[in-house]
């Protein structure tokens, strides 16, 4: 195994080499660095043209020239921007944290969506539902992401900040939304017409009442949860953990995650006056002592796997310090959308941060970069939800015909136990290959979504840069990406090798 | 009569074909039956026909009463389209899509920046398929040095990201001629394709057949094009087509970030670029471009997925359990009668 990482590793440098020499040909013929100055007034124009010709060695044959960069670049110097007159290894550094803040996310909620639709998709393969979700899934992997972003700007930011004047829901639009609700969950869950019919009616009616509800009580104005309701999340959640994970029988784990939530209802009322002086790592710290309180109780519990109970009733705990947290910071939101600089139009369509209002706080700058970030995270989980999905059906559908979930449920496995523990742990084994890749794609920026919300992360830097024709902060950019993908390509190949067994490397 | 039933049976779960049908009978009835592949081949030559007979090609003139560049110069209601719905009776009325800011007609402009994305599409998607098949071929067929040395460049094009090289390429080529930039983007899509073909290659070069071939005397490039590539059709086939949708978006990212077709020319990407900042005014110059680009990559992906089923040999199409049901129930009434 290490032999065999060490030679990709030291192929990879080579391929790396390769590329960068590739890519500086090409990008060194991109244009002119020179156009603005050549077409300038300046009296001095000649020593400004002589100087920067000196800078960026553009006196050099670009075949040559790259040796040039390759020798500071080995040193770790990798030459400056010059326009600003920037290091490009600080401008890195700023365009990186902007773009992992903005895909992390993004990339998390896109890859636990699709593999959950995914999944159900599979397991009602042919049904109406599995139909549907296929040909949403290529509409989404057909459109062009710049046209999705221009009308989540145009509808989604400017829509909602318009519907915040008069935050009331007409009835027509709560049956219809109600409606949707009830079809999508009546053709998700299997079962006899009458179950469905059921199951999807009662769906639609608590969407539409809830939302009704929030619409009567001025509730997006002034969002919160509270005790009651961030108990009934507790009580859905600590049941589809328990249910998915070892099954409503089973007695200590039940009584477990019951408790956990009870301790975090209760936690309520300390937590909040606790949050009032909360930072980012702090916020972190609770987070671990909810997840390990949860553990511990689970533990406490006991039973015959004392084990799965703590692993479960952790992850209720963490939701739990979710639900609280989210809570509290909706108590901030009425002063932040009331604040002179936001003036009741929270949602952003361009840009980071607003700059009026820095320095006023942990929630108020949270929720800044929430309104910020909501419509790109958006785009970009629509534009990579579509592959995950089909990836994930794919997968699925392939492993449950598979000789030994038959075996399995010859056997007598409850069919929980058949999907959840033989059926989707193998069907990720594709799926977790697959996200290095994309991952280490991802670090090079969304170069459209970034360049259309104007949000200057990795993908804006390198169009800005390519548009001046700035090879040095080009070369930068690239080194990061290429090294990121090789990188990637490889932790893949491991990954296969480490997760199935049957795959053998030969070094 | 139970012969019969058992045939029905058979013909349900797709297993006539062992009857000896030639490959392309069976795959061209697999994807027949294929009903998302159909509506989309068929939708997407409408299209095509629309696209290319409207405004004409080159010289030839088409039956549009505007051309791209013509001006209007009475602005009707603002250059609102006069498209409209009669029940499901449409009338188009003088310009179906609208008017640009200038009076320009934007069906004509849109069908104009849609024969040039097709053209941009296929020729980067052939040039792309056709590189990747001789570079995959020759890295799986003679193996060792070459297919080292081959595989470590694909490497290479795979380490850049699409976007980036391609914005590169498409800045110093997107300006001259669309026809251009489809070229020397197709040179840099065929990496995945390459490999997928020699994996094919390294197990088929391995068969009877290709032996059975040199012993009578067939050479080298005979094997590599005659024998084993019309046994590796079907990955090509598939994965030509699904490149093509991915060449669709591409060109239309890469024009709308300013790298890609430029002003005067025009594309689907470039339209929706130059038309942008009008959305909130005139958002119909926004609408029908984005429409055309996503009528071609999702018919085309849909084409793809179909082909992909039909190729398979693996697939085998299981019946609704409703229709299974009433075939049951009709061979038990054909045994009680007998």
């Amino acid at each position: 195994m290490l032999r065999f990482i060490t030679r990709r590793m030291i192929t990879a440098v080579g391929v790396l080499l390769a590329a960068t020499y590739l890519f500086f040909v090409l990008a060194a013929n991109a244009g002119d660095p020179l156009e603005d100055l050549r077409a300038s007034s300046q009296p001095n124009r000649d020593y400004l043209i002589e100087q920067r010709t000196q800078l960026l060695h553009l006196d050099v044959n670009p075949f040559v020239r790259y040796f040039y960069w390759l020798g500071a670049a080995v040193q770790g110097d990798l030459g400056k921007d010059y326009k600003t007159n920037q290091e490009v290894t600080t401008m890195l550094g700023d365009a990186m944290g902007q773009t992992i803040k903005l895909v992390a996310f993004a990339s998390v909620a896109a890859i636990v969506i699709g593999v959950l639709v995914g999944i159900i998709s599979a397991l009602r393969q042919y049904s109406g539902f599995d139909y549907g979700i296929t040909l949403v899934a290529f509409l989404m992997y057909s459109l062009p992401s710049f046209w999705v972003a221009v009308l989540l700007k145009q509808w989604g930011a400017i829509g909602f900040n318009n519907f915040l004047a008069d935050p009331h829901i007409p009835p027509v639009a709560l049956a219809i939304i109600g409606g949707a609700m009830g079809v999508v969950v009546g053709s998700a869950v299997g079962g006899e017409w009458k179950r469905r019919l059921m199951i999807g009616g009662i769906a639609g009616v608590v969407t539409a009442a809830v939302l009704g509800f929030m619409s009567a009580t001025d509730w997006f104005l002034d969002p919160g949860l509270g005790p009651v309701v961030i108990f009934a999340l507790g009580l859905a959640i600590a049941i589809i953990v328990v249910f998915l994970g070892i099954g409503l029988n089973n007695k200590p784990a039940r009584n477990a995650a019951l408790t956990v939530v009870l301790i975090g209802v209760a936690a309520y009322f300390p937590m909040q006056s606790a949050f009032e002086y909360t930072s980012g790592p702090a916020a972190l710290g609770s987070l671990i002592g909810f997840i390990a309180m949860g553990a511990f109780v689970g533990w406490l519990f006991g039973g015959p796997d004392r084990r799965v109970s703590a692993r479960l009733a952790g992850i209720v705990g963490g939701f739990m310090y979710a639900f609280l947290w989210l809570d509290y910071i909706m108590s901030w939101w009425q002063t932040y959308s009331n604040t002179s600089a936001i003036g009741g139009r929270p949602i952003a369509t361009v840009g980071s941060s607003t700059p009026e209002l820095t320095g006023s706080g942990f929630w108020i700058g949270t929720i800044d970069t929430f309104t910020h970030m909501v419509l790109p995270i958006t785009a970009l989980i629509l534009i990579s939800l579509a592959g995950y999905t089909r990836y994930m059906r794919g997968s699925m559908l392939e492993v449950m015909n598979l000789d030994y979930i038959r075996t399995a449920r010859a056997k007598g496995m409850p069919e929980r136990t058949v999907v959840m523990r033989h059926g989707f742990r193998n069907a990720l084994i594709p799926i977790a290959t697959l996200i290095p890749l994309d991952l280490a794609a991802l670090f090079g920026g969304a170069v459209i979504t970034e360049t259309v919300f104007g949000w200057s992360g990795m993908g804006r830097l390198f169009v800005g840069a390519l548009n001046e024709v700035n090879v040095n902060v080009l070369m930068g950019y690239f080194l990061v990406t290429g090294i990121l993908l090789l990188i990637g390509t490889i932790i893949a190949d491991v990954l296969y090798v480490v997760l199935d067994p049957r795959i053998r490397v030969e070094s | 009569m139970a012969n019969m039933n058992a045939e029905a049976q058979a013909a349900a779960v797709g297993e006539v074909e062992t009857k000896g049908l030639s490959l392309g009978k069976i795959v061209w009835g697999r994807f027949v039956r294929h009903k998302a592949a159909m509506i989309s081949a068929i939708v997407l030559t409408i299209t095509i026909l629309v696209v290319l007979t409207s405004i004409g090609v080159g010289p030839i003139p088409g039956w549009w009463m505007w051309s791209p560049t013509d001006i209007d110069p009475t602005i009707q209601n603002n250059g609102r389209p006069t498209l409209q719905f009669n029940g499901i009776v449409p009338s188009f009325g003088e310009h179906p899509f609208g008017q640009d800011q200038i009076g320009r007609d934007v069906f004509a402009r849109t069908m104009r920046g849609a024969q040039v994305s097709l053209l941009v599409m296929v020729l980067m998607g052939i040039i792309a398929t056709a590189v990747g098949v001789v570079i995959g071929a020759f890295a799986g067929f003679y193996r060792g040095k070459l297919d080292n040395v081959l595989m470590r460049l694909t490497e290479v094009i795979i380490a850049i990201p699409t976007i980036v090289v391609t914005a590169v390429i498409g800045k110093v080529f997107g300006s001259s001629s669309p026809a251009l930039f489809g070229i020397v983007l197709g040179l840099l899509l065929w990496p995945g394709l390459a490999r997928l073909v020699r994996a094919e290659y390294l197990s088929l070069r391995e068969r009877e057949f290709v032996d059975a071939a040199r012993v009578a005397g067939a050479g080298d490039r005979s094997i590599i094009f005659r024998h084993i590539l019309p046994n590796s059709i079907g990955v090509v086939i598939v994965n030509a087509t699904l490149l093509m949708a991915t060449a669709t978006i591409l060109e239309a990212a890469l024009s709308f970030l300013g790298f890609g077709i430029q002003a005067p020319n025009v594309s689907l990407g470039q339209l929706i670029n130059e038309y942008q900042t009008s959305f909130s005014t005139r958002p119909w110059l926004f609408w029908w471009p984005g429409f055309f680009i996503i009528v071609f990559a999702l018919t085309i992906n849909l084409i793809g997925d179909g082909l992909r089923d039909a190729f398979d040999p693996r697939q085998r199409r299981i019946p609704k359990t409703k229709e299974m049901k009433k075939q049951a129930i009709a061979k038990a009434e054909t045994e009680v009668a007998e």
